[in-house]
């Protein structure tokens, strides 16, 4: 079999505190992935500077498909208990595989809390006619700043962290759910409540 | 220790850049070429050099937001091999850059990201070294950064370029 070719993309993420991530992340939901890397594609990122000839790289994306048990910001995006995709860099398809550091990395039946975004509407990213936007398809905002791992450990008792954090960085989930609360603007806030 | 990388390497320790691509403004080249020097000068056996008929390459656009990636590193390395085929860099202008892009105005409101941090970092990938993921560490290449943040090439940095290219 000829090998694919590949690409690796690697950059720098604003450094987002948690009250960053939930003042700029577009919805936030507790959610079990269902079926990840369920399809992947070429696209192009696209860039045109005014007045210069438009310039693409070829990249793979992967959607993630997510099972949302809790809404924590802007319940009224999406209904609750949907199914959203979640869209990452990096990825494998026939003809080019990629991968993406600093991208949130999703793995099936992980249970997680997620930031997400709608950035990738943008048409400098992710562009490609082949996969028309729909509004359940986010991308996870700061990168893996924006993606924190529920792991359940007794009946009723859920703690929270990013992966790469020690464990000393554990946090009660109900605690979490609380400090974003906190942490979202006004009209969020009374939303979310 | 913080540095990872994928033991790719460039051919012949050396990587060869333009600097005058029409998506890289001239007012940056002096501290691009400072951020070359940076990783040439550690003391491995590898250089960045100047080439104005070089494949790899630096841009800047408007991104949009984007998640919050201010700055990519997009490299192809051979399908089969170890070794690094063609390297661009991405600089995204909705951020606020120091010193200020000459052109084209910032639409971010949170400050200025030092350029010549953010150059040496995307450099780092360029050479194929990994985020820093440890826990409060200030080496330059560390995943992410805050407006105002100057980093340098930390002794873990060198440790990283002295593995690839002793």
């Amino acid at each position: 079999m000829q090998p694919r070719p590949q690409f690796v993309i690697s950059g720098l993420l604003a450094e987002f505190e948690l009250a960053d991530l939930c003042r700029q992340a577009q919805l936030i939901v507790r959610c079990r992935v269902s079926e990840a890397a369920f399809r992947s594609s070429v696209a192009g990122i696209t860039f045109t500077p005014p007045g210069k000839e438009a310039a693409s790289l070829l990249v793979v994306y992967t959607d993630h498909r997510v099972k949302i048990e809790e809404i924590l910001k802007n319940p009224g995006t999406v209904p609750p208990r949907s199914d959203l995709i979640v869209r990452t860099l990096g990825g494998e398809t026939p003809t080019l595989s990629g991968f993406a550091n600093g991208e949130a990395q999703i793995s099936p039946a992980e249970h997680l809390v997620l930031f997400l975004s709608r950035d990738h509407v943008h048409p400098a990213v992710y562009n490609h006619k082949s996969f028309p936007e729909d509004p359940f398809t986010f991308t996870v905002f700061g990168g893996f700043q924006g993606k924190f791992n529920v792991l359940d450990r007794e009946t009723n008792f859920s703690v929270v962290k990013r992966l790469e954090q020690p464990e000393s960085a554990f946090v009660d989930l109900n605690k979490f759910r609380q400090q974003i609360l906190d942490s979202l603007p006004g009209p969020a806030r009374a939303q979310a409540r | 220790m913080g540095y990872s990388t994928d033991n790719r390497k460039w051919p012949a320790n050396e990587c060869r850049l333009k600097l005058t691509s029409p998506g890289w403004d001239a007012g940056w080249v002096p501290t691009t070429r400072s951020a070359m020097a940076a990783w040439t000068s550690a003391g491995a056996q590898f250089k960045f050099v100047e080439d104005a008929s070089a494949s790899n390459d630096l841009a800047a656009y408007d991104l949009s937001r984007w998640n919050g990636w201010i700055a990519m590193t997009y490299t192809r390395p051979q399908p089969q091999g170890s070794s690094l085929v063609s390297a661009q860099i991405l600089l995204n202008l909705y951020y606020e850059w120091d010193p200020a892009h000459p052109i084209v105005q910032h639409r971010d409101a949170a400050g200025a990201y030092d350029l010549e941090t953010v150059l040496t970092h995307e450099l780092g990938h360029v050479l194929h070294l990994d985020d820093d993921a440890q826990q409060g560490s200030n080496t330059v290449m560390r995943p992410t950064i805050k407006p105002g943040s100057q980093r340098q090439i930390a002794p873990d940095d060198i440790t990283g370029i002295m593995y690839l290219y002793p």
